[in-house]
């Protein structure tokens, strides 16, 4: 009898003790994100021929090959090596090409602590694309303008293998804009799409397009053609935080602020601007719209303003438009502060002029760096939140500049044919 | 029993007077049996021959007899004088007494309609027919063997299911109610369809065999063998009510489908052609078949239990089938009942347990049939067997093993298993189905068999069967084929090991090559699996006693040993840890709710049972928590996991199968705890049955069979193509390696193969590629289809939203292919090919070899480094860099490994003439 009891109650405390023993399976290690600073490569987006000469520029940590290629129509056009000098530099020129149009680039490195930007130069004007990491979701592009004898294209470039589906919105003056050919654009592998904007959104003065990636990888850029000069920006990821040296130029009129938000939400906006008197917290606050943007002029932040940083309450993109007669420029503004910059192609272009802002309450002591061999590096000295414009010229793939404290740099290029107007490009300190 | 209860003989007439009705069967022997019946000792009033061809006429007029075309005109022109009407075929010789004996003994037993012993007219000392059983679909067993001969062994009178239409002797009133024979049916279907109708019209039906008949057999020329099938149908369907209809039509159906199946894969395809041939049959007849089931209307009397009682449990059908197939190992599927007594009929008159072993059968073929009809949905460990048996056979005997990157290391015996069975087999595709379709088979024979030696009786433990098969623990095992194709030999090898030593030296060799033929299979689909016969032993020797003696522990030892022996190719060439590998991800834990029911079906059948059941039921309750206890100890996992779960699972269905068997002699409160312990049984039961909709038996879904097809039509024609896949490990076939989270593995060819599941242990090219996509995943490099290219990988295929999706979002040398949804599939533009010649043409490398043009040169193959690779093998990095001068490089066999698995393979083969040899004969 005791048999009957005694075996089930063994059974149960037997499966029990197993049940107390079993431990719950472990969390699944979901791995790591790809590191998008380890990427050896970068790809950009852009135009070259009828009289624009294109280059890509390369500035890199380390001496080793560095490999471009360019793509359209489904394959690979151009593919080039080339050598990073002992400077750290490169300037591959992209000869040979069959045909002008919109183009991809692809640069790939010896080393993830690497930059590259597309250089067109030539008749029409000079235009400096930065070339930006691959794998970015939304991309922005502000400050283009589709009035009476303007034009504006805008190039999605996807040099890779996988096809690419992106979602095209704009927004002006006159609010969230939208074309349906835009909704869903197909970017096959190896090709690049150019989507004339005039025709579609004309007469809008100040225009921003926001690239939602879909599938695949792309990269984005406005071309905007007025009468007498070329200019062009790279489309790029939206930040928190934006900072930019007032920049002038011969000829220049006007300089206008555009602020284009992908948020779904209402972005309130504040803007600190630095004169002569130093730092003006929030002498400007304003909200830009949902899914919109919002344009103003630096005349607006007040008089003698030398730069500004923009913060905002959701992620934006803030650009700087230079118009003026037979002039037009148009960048990005510098997402965020840093030591160390460099300044893609400026040597190689005319008559260049570095716009740095030091916005801290410290002195800053900039080296500014031909990557040239053999080229001498030149200190600068930037008092505490002011501006310094610093003219370079010479050879090379560009400048680096290295200050002692953070600060955020612009350039321009004059030249007979116009005005470039281009964003330094943040990289590792040891670049 | 109104309406045709034979009539008493008048006290005023002594001697019954008997017409002889001879049935035409041919004009040749018309004449003798004319004459032979004239001859009777016992005077016959007339003699009448029935038929409709045209030379009966003269024959029957010239030999003094009456002629009818057929019954309905015979019978009106019977008087009431007639007492009894002999019934003889036209081709058969009545001794001269036997329709004397056929009056005598249906006077004395009061029956309606007696039968002869039929002898073979060609050979009068052989048997034909003494009457004989049948099952419940009319099957007939008449216990005989072709060609018995009549040593007056089974002379006694006694009820029969049905008696041989050659001769019988059937009142005149009662064969008028019946309409005569239905001379649309075959010979021997007639004489059953005439005894069916006799016995629900209230008559008895006995066997005479002093009354000795000569039968010539003409009748039987030119039959075709589906005719008499077909006429048991039709005796069926005007017999049965129609509550017995509903489930026994059915039931047949399945039977008798299952049966030609069987036979067809057994080489036999005429059983199941005259299946087929007899249901149409019936089907075109369906309106003369109600219209007689119409017309017994009135004169049905005894309900559908009559005819059950003279019948044999089970189904006479599989019953051959399987002991056709058993002999040859000298197994007993059950015990052989030999010419069936009327004693022994009422005490195996069970058509319960024949519809219960039938239902289980069905049942269980019905959930699984998704993996034995064709390939199991490939998924997980659920993968088909590679085409080139031979290669994989190779592969399991020392050969390379050509899992991702390639290794010498052993390959699981289970698919060397399946490609010996196909090699044996002529290389039949559809080996794999077949050994799950005995898997299932054997499941539940093997459990009922196993469990009645244990000493259960009832039909509690076929039905367990499906808790076996189909229930909660075995769905542990649902995913890894082997492990849950294991589940239905397990039994039989516990049957072998437990069942008590015998006596003499040659049953106990036969006994050594039975555990050997048991354990082998158990030991190939799960290496650890033997040990589940040591845990049975032990447990059983604590709990049951009889069978688990120390001889049980003894003999499962030596289980343990054979299948270490047949399996030693396997176990020389892993290492041991690999048999704790958790890769294969079986775990014991069902849901608690099952675990709960069988706990309470064990505590109430443990404490109320009686007899045997109790110490059943326990050791029952044992090897479920053994299995449950080991499979959570943390380090036990893989191999070991999986004999866990077998010995749990097998626990289970053995309290499920207890606990059925409700003992209702038991008290009141006994009778409560044991319905408790049943209801809990039933919903285990029921939980297994609820995969008959899906008929996966719980498997996943069909990831793999087709997913890959693009790899064949694109194939680069220099041998099967490397595929990458990334994704859940739940998702990926077979074993994964992990990397950030997510799995990886290598497959050789347009589908993931069995051969391929198990991963061995990895070496300097695997690291290799673990480090390339750790490079590839974090860095997001810009060409990783050349890293790959170095891996000989040409497509690589992601699926769901793992890391390396979103480095390959934008890089530049893996082309996206649209060709499945549902996956992202790369093409590798920078492909190279698995053996890459420094100079010459191209090399096409096969699963364990490689060949190519003549010549100089050397040949490098992107699989791991081995000195066991020819001609001149160097490692070159992590690959092989060899001598291309013979165009052929291959890989030269362990020889230890080899010569074990040949010794394994004579050690089995062995087996089966040491088990037919020393089996124990009744």
């Amino acid at each position: 009898m005791i048999g009957r009891w005694l075996v089930p109650l063994l059974v149960v405390a037997m499966i029990a003790t197993a049940w107390v023993m079993t431990t719950s399976p472990a969390e699944r290690d979901l791995g790591l994100a790809p590191d998008p600073s380890a990427r050896t490569y970068r790809g950009c987006a852009g135009w070259v021929g009828r009289g624009l000469e294109g280059s890509i520029a390369v500035a890199a940590a380390v001496r080793g090959p560095v490999r471009v290629t360019t793509v359209a129509g489904g394959a690979d056009r151009v593919s080039v090596m080339a050598d990073i000098d002992e400077a750290g530099g490169a300037l591959v020129p992209l000869a040979n090409l069959e045909a002008a149009g919109a183009i991809g680039a692809v640069a790939e490195f010896p080393t993830a602590n690497a930059e590259a930007a597309l250089i067109t130069a030539g008749a029409p004007g000079t235009t400096v694309v930065g070339c930006t990491v691959p794998g970015t979701t939304t991309l922005i592009a502000g400050g283009g303008s589709t009035l009476a004898e303007e034009t504006l294209d805008l190039v999605i470039a996807n040099p890779y293998a996988v096809d690419s589906v992106v979602s095209v919105q704009s927004a002006s003056e006159v609010g969230t804009d939208s074309a349906s050919e835009l909704a869903s654009v197909i970017v096959p592998a190896r090709s690049t799409v150019l989507r004339e904007l005039a025709p579609l959104l004309p007469l809008r003065q100040s225009l921003s397009v926001r690239l939602e990636v879909q599938a695949g990888a792309v990269h984005g850029s406005l071309i905007q053609r007025v009468a007498g000069d070329i200019a062009s920006t790279e489309a790029v990821s939206p930040a928190t935080e934006w900072f930019f040296p007032v920049v002038e130029g011969e000829g220049v009129g006007r300089r206008r602020i555009v602020i284009s938000s992908n948020s779904s939400i209402a972005t309130e906006v504040a803007i600190d601007a630095y004169g002569p008197e130093g730092l003006i917290e929030r002498v400007l606050e304003i909200q830009v719209p949902p899914m919109s943007q919002i344009e103003m002029g630096v005349a607006d932040l007040g008089d003698g303003v030398v730069g500004a940083r923009i913060t905002a309450t959701n992620p934006v993109v803030a650009s700087l438009v230079l118009v003026g007669e037979q002039r037009r420029g148009l960048a990005p503004m510098t997402a965020g502060l840093s030591t160390d910059w460099w300044v893609p192609g400026s040597g190689s272009l005319a008559v260049t002029t570095m716009w740095i802002l030091n916005p801290t309450d410290l002195e800053a002591e900039v080296v500014v760096q031909p990557l040239a061999p053999n080229s001498p590096a030149r200190p600068v000295v930037i008092p505490p939140e002011s501006r310094q414009a610093v003219q370079v010229v010479g050879p090379g793939a560009g400048h680096l500049i290295k200050s002692s404290v953070e600060v955020s740099v612009m350039w321009t290029a004059q030249g007979e044919a116009g005005i470039a107007l281009g964003t330094g490009i943040a990289t590792a300190p040891h670049l | 029993m109104t309406a045709l209860q034979p009539e008493i003989d008048a006290p005023a007439r002594p001697m019954p007077a008997v017409t002889a009705a001879v049935l035409f069967v041919d004009a040749e022997s018309l004449p003798v049996s004319i004459e032979a019946v004239r001859n009777q000792a016992y005077g016959m009033m007339a003699i009448t021959v029935l038929g409709s061809d045209e030379a009966i006429t003269p024959l029957a007029t010239e030999a003094g007899a009456d002629h009818f075309a057929d019954f309905q005109g015979f019978l009106a022109g019977i008087g009431s004088d007639v007492d009894y009407i002999w019934l003889v075929h036209g081709d058969s010789r009545p001794r001269p007494d036997a329709v004397g004996a056929l009056i005598e003994e249906a006077e004395r037993n009061e029956a309606s309609m007696v039968g002869s012993k039929i002898l073979d007219a060609a050979e009068p000392d052989r048997l034909e027919s003494v009457g004989a059983a049948t099952d419940v679909f009319g099957e007939p067993y008449s216990g005989l063997d072709p060609g018995e001969v009549d040593l007056e062994q089974y002379d006694v009178v006694r009820d029969v299911a049905f008696l041989s239409a050659v001769s019988v002797l059937v009142r005149r009133d009662l064969l008028r109610g019946l309409g005569g024979i239905d001379l649309a049916l075959a010979p021997s279907a007639a004489g059953l369809d005439l005894s069916q109708r006799a016995r629900i019209a209230g008559g008895r039906v006995m066997v005479v065999p002093s009354s000795e008949v000569l039968h010539l057999r003409h009748c039987r020329e030119n039959l075709e063998g589906w005719r008499e099938q077909a006429g048991r149908m039709r005796a069926m369907l005007k017999a049965y009510s129609w509550v017995t209809l509903f489930w026994a039509i059915p039931l047949g159906a399945i039977v008798g489908l299952f049966d030609g199946m069987a036979r067809l894969l057994l080489g036999s395809p005429r059983a199941l052609m005259d299946y087929v041939r007899a249901a149409g049959w019936n089907l075109a007849r369906l309106p003369s078949t109600l219209a007689t089931r119409a017309s017994l209307r009135p004169i049905r009397v005894a309900r559908d239990v009559e005819l059950f009682r003279y019948q044999v449990g089970g189904s006479v059908r599989l019953r051959t089938l399987f002991t056709g197939l058993a002999e040859r190992f000298g197994w007993i599927i059950d015990e052989e009942p030999g010419v069936v007594t009327e004693e022994e009929m009422e005490a195996d008159s069970s058509p319960f347990e024949a519809i219960t072993v039938a239902a289980v059968l069905a049942a269980v073929l019905i959930a699984a049939r998704q993996l034995w009809v064709g390939s199991p949905p490939a998924n997980g460990f659920s993968l088909p067997t590679a085409a080139d048996a031979s290669s994989v056979l190779a592969t399991f005997a020392g050969g390379w093993n050509p899992t991702e990157l390639g290794s010498p290391e052993s390959l699981h015996p289970a698919p060397g298993l399946v490609a010996a069975v196909q090699t044996a087999l002529g290389g039949f595709s559809g080996t794999q189905g077949l050994l799950t379709l005995a898997s299932l088979v054997l499941g539940v024979v093997g459990l009922g068999r196993l469990l009645k030696h244990l000493g259960l009786t009832g039909v509690g433990r076929y039905a367990a069967g499906i808790v076996l098969l189909l229930g909660p623990f075995a769905g542990r095992l649902a995913g890894y084929w082997p492990g849950w194709v294991a589940l239905g030999f397990v039994p039989w090898m516990l049957d072998s090991v437990l069942s008590p030593w015998p006596g003499t030296w040659r049953l106990r060799a036969g006994r050594v090559g039975r555990i050997v033929l048991t354990t082998a299979p158990v030991a190939a689909l799960a290496p650890s699996g033997p040990l589940v016969a040591v845990a049975a032993a032990i447990t059983g020797w604590a709990v049951v006693g009889r069978p688990g003696s120390w001889r049980g522990v003894a003999g499962a030892l030596g289980a343990v040993v054979a299948g270490m022996a047949v399996i030693s190719a396997y176990l020389l060439g892993v290492a041991p840890a690999v048999l704790a590998d958790p890769g294969i991800g079986v775990s014991v834990w069902p849901a608690p709710v099952a675990v709960a029911l069988a706990l309470v079906a064990l505590a109430t059948t443990s404490v109320t049972a009686s007899g045997r059941r109790g110490p059943v039921v326990r050791w029952g309750g044992l090897m479920l928590a053994v299995g449950v206890s080991a499979g959570a100890v943390p380090q036990i996992g893989g191999e070991y996991a999986v004999a866990a779960v077998l010995a749990a699972t097998l626990g289970s269905a053995t309290v499920v199968g207890a606990a059925l068997s409700v003992d209702l002699s038991a008290n009141r409160a006994a009778i409560a705890a044991q319905t408790l312990g049943a209801t809990a049984s039933i919903v285990l039961l029921v939980m297994g049955l609820s995969h008959l909709p899906g008929g996966s038996a719980g498997f996943p879904d069909d990831l793999w069979s087709d997913r890959l097809d693009f790899v064949a039509g694109l194939d680069a024609d220099a041998g099967p193509d490397r595929v990458l896949l990334v994704g859940p490990p739940e998702e990926l076939p077979g074993a994964t390696r992990v990397s950030s989270g997510h799995g990886y593995r290598l497959v050789l060819g347009p589908i993931p193969t069995l051969d391929q599941a198990w991963l061995p242990t990895p070496r300097v090219g695997d690291e290799a590629l673990a480090q390339a996509l750790a490079v590839i995943e974090r860095r997001a490099e810009p060409r990783p289809g050349g890293i790959l290219a170095e891996f000989a990988i040409r497509w690589v295929v992601v699926l769901g939203d793992v890391p390396i999706s979103e480095s390959l979002r934008a890089q530049l040398d893996l082309a996206e292919r649209p060709v499945e949804p549902g996956m992202t599939i790369y093409e590798n533009l920078a492909a190279r090919p698995r053996a890459e010649p420094d100079q010459g043409g191209a090399w096409v490398a096969a699963r364990t070899v490689a060949t190519g043009p003549t010549g100089g040169g050397r040949v490098r193959l992107a699989d791991n480094a081995d000195p066991g690779w020819q001609p001149d093998g160097r490692a070159a990095g992590w690959a092989n860099n060899l001598s291309a001068g013979e165009g052929l490089v291959s890989f030269r066999p362990d020889p230890a490994r080899r010569a074990a698995a040949t010794a394994a393979g004579l050690i089995v083969l062995l087996s089966i003439p040491l088990t037919w040899w020393g089996r124990e004969r009744s």
